[in-house]
């Protein structure tokens, strides 16, 4: 397996002096179903703004397959399909003209036009709407126009932007289903999201960026090992007042409390505990995943 | 044969105006028709010959003129703002096209929707007014100078332009004064002692001057030093708009 993409003493920083990227250095391997986390700010925009040459490199060195971006440019675009953050496309066009015009842009022969398109809407369930202007479709379609668009000269690489942004579940999951099955067809896919369920669920690698520097590139679950936290709301059976708790649950009513589940604290910890004051606990509820709790921690200064 | 990258973008860039013709196309030539019926036939007759010629045939190339340098301005300047406020250019910079292609394409649009609007107002001037084109080579020649030149304004403005209200202040308050004080409708020697200097400042006048040349064999200056000063200008802005494009202003980063 080939590397993908090798970046190496990425930064970026912006004509108002804002330093988006700090000496981002990660490689993502050919096959590899990559995430880019991180909260806001932190310069996964800018990074996939740089791969798709929307932005320029100020200071480093990226390579596509083996190919440097900055002697190569037009033989990576061709290499690259981009989903960006928000529908970019023409709201005046139908669907079969937006496709057109992009394979076009790609080179595609007029006569392998058609086929692809027809091949892509089908697979993307957007094949009945194909005669439909763009700003007639619904939310959920329009980014499966999105990611039809992006597949539309066969990249070797997919970059998404927050893919499901606003979103309904059942179009998320649809979005989902089809992703993983495209990288089990063997395209490598970065993925940048807020939905971190997302990243949990499809990615095996990950990096995490917080104002622009790298703090962690690896594997999803030598992630979630690293920071190992949740935060648990306990749901009890009859009213318990602050003084019938463990000092480490923080006390929100008299049929709830919250308290954080760490390594030395383990959830079986905290029940023997409860069984101990005879504390009837009627149910719990996770609120905050450990990559939620990743993220946020980064935002507050942790480090991972 | 031109690259299929390019050829989609020039095709976008002219089915983009064809399919609203009704828009792009037809009011250019309602106006430009009315002026030349009122001010030339109308009111024409009170005003008389200027410079030997029958006054609606003197204003005929000027609005000719008038509605290439609207028309092809209006479209690079609406096409490449469009673009930029869906964020739909974004496909096109992160595809192959180079950014000279991409340049070629949007004017493409500019320069074809101004000469056919050039051609209906000609059309109609040759109805209206009878008056044949003497240099037809010319002619076309200066047809592709000026919507290239103004096509080009258009791209420059649509890059610039940050709201709606800006792509319309070029044209509003800087387009329209020098188009109507570039002797569309009169003659330099019929202008004040004092105004005649700056005259020869207002770049209009030159093309107003080559289109002249061109249907009525009249010119104020000669023909040589026109072209040369029209190329000229052309070169300045052709290079203005590769260097702000490649810096990528008002729509990159």
């Amino acid at each position: 397996m080939s590397t993908a993409l090798n970046i190496k003493k990425l930064s970026k920083v912006y004509t108002d002096g804002f330093k988006a990227l700090d000496r981002v250095s990660f490689d993502v391997q050919e096959g590899d179903f990559f995430s880019l986390l991180g909260p806001n700010g932190a310069g996964k925009t800018s990074l996939i703004n740089i791969l798709t040459q929307l932005n320029r490199i100020d200071e480093g060195h990226i390579e596509v397959f083996g190919l440097d971006l900055r002697k190569e440019p037009v033989n990576i675009k061709r290499m690259i399909g981009l989903v960006p953050q928000e529908f970019n496309f023409n709201m005046f066009l139908t669907v079969q003209q937006i496709l057109f015009y992009s394979a076009g842009y790609y080179g595609l022969s007029p006569k392998a036009q058609a086929p692809r398109i027809n091949m892509i809407l089908k697979k993307l369930n957007l094949f009945e709407k194909r005669h439909v202007m763009a700003r007639f479709l619904s939310g959920g379609m329009k980014r499966r126009l999105m990611i039809a668009r992006a597949l539309i000269h066969q990249p070797k690489i997919l970059l998404l932007d927050e893919p499901t942004a606003g979103v309904d579940v059942e179009t998320r999951q649809e979005t989902w289903a089809f992703l993983k099955q495209l990288n089990q067809e063997g395209l490598t896919i970065i993925l940048t999201t807020h939905y971190l369920e997302e990243a949990e669920r499809l990615c095996n690698q990950a990096a995490v960026l917080h104002l622009g520097q790298l703090r962690f590139s690896g594997s999803m679950n030598a992630l979630l090992k690293t920071f190992n936290e949740e935060y648990i709301q306990f749901f009890f059976s009859k009213p318990m007042t602050k003084l019938d708790l463990p000092k480490y649950f923080k006390w929100l009513n008299e049929s709830s409390a919250c308290v954080t589940v760490t390594q030395r604290r383990t959830l079986q910890k905290v029940f023997s505990e409860c069984e101990k004051r005879s504390i009837k606990v009627d149910r719990i509820d996770v609120l905050e995943s450990r990559l939620e709790r990743t993220l946020t921690g980064l935002s507050k200064g942790k480090k991972l | 044969m031109i690259l299929l990258p390019l050829r989609t973008l020039m095709y976008k860039e002219i089915y983009r105006f064809l399919r609203l013709w009704r828009q792009t196309l037809i009011p250019t030539v309602i106006s430009s028709s009315l002026f030349m019926m009122i001010f030339g036939k109308v009111l024409g007759d009170r005003i008389g010959s200027v410079q030997n010629i029958d006054y609606p045939s003197f204003i005929f190339p000027g609005l000719m003129m008038l509605s290439m340098i609207i028309s092809s301005f209006q479209n690079t300047a609406s096409s490449f703002y469009g673009e930029k406020f869906q964020k739909s250019i974004e496909e096109i910079l992160v595809s192959p096209l180079s950014n000279v292609e991409v340049i070629i394409g949007f004017l493409t649009g500019g320069v074809v929707r101004g000469c056919i609007c050039g051609v209906l107002v000609t059309i109609v001037g040759i109805i209206i007014t009878g008056t044949p084109i003497a240099h037809p080579v010319i002619f076309l020649m200066t047809m592709l100078l000026v919507t290239t030149f103004f096509a080009a304004i258009g791209m420059i403005n649509g890059m610039l332009a940050k709201t709606f209200d800006h792509i319309t202040v070029f044209p509003d308050f800087i387009l329209t004064p020098l188009i109507f004080l570039s002797g569309i409708f009169y003659s330099t020697d019929q202008l004040p002692e004092i105004l005649r200097p700056i005259h020869a400042y207002n770049p209009i006048v030159y093309f107003v001057d080559a289109a002249r040349y061109s249907i009525l064999n009249l010119s104020e200056f000669t023909p040589v030093g026109t072209f040369v000063v029209i190329i000229a200008m052309l070169v300045v802005v052709l290079s203005a708009l590769g260097y702000l494009f490649n810096r990528g202003l008002g729509f990159r980063e």
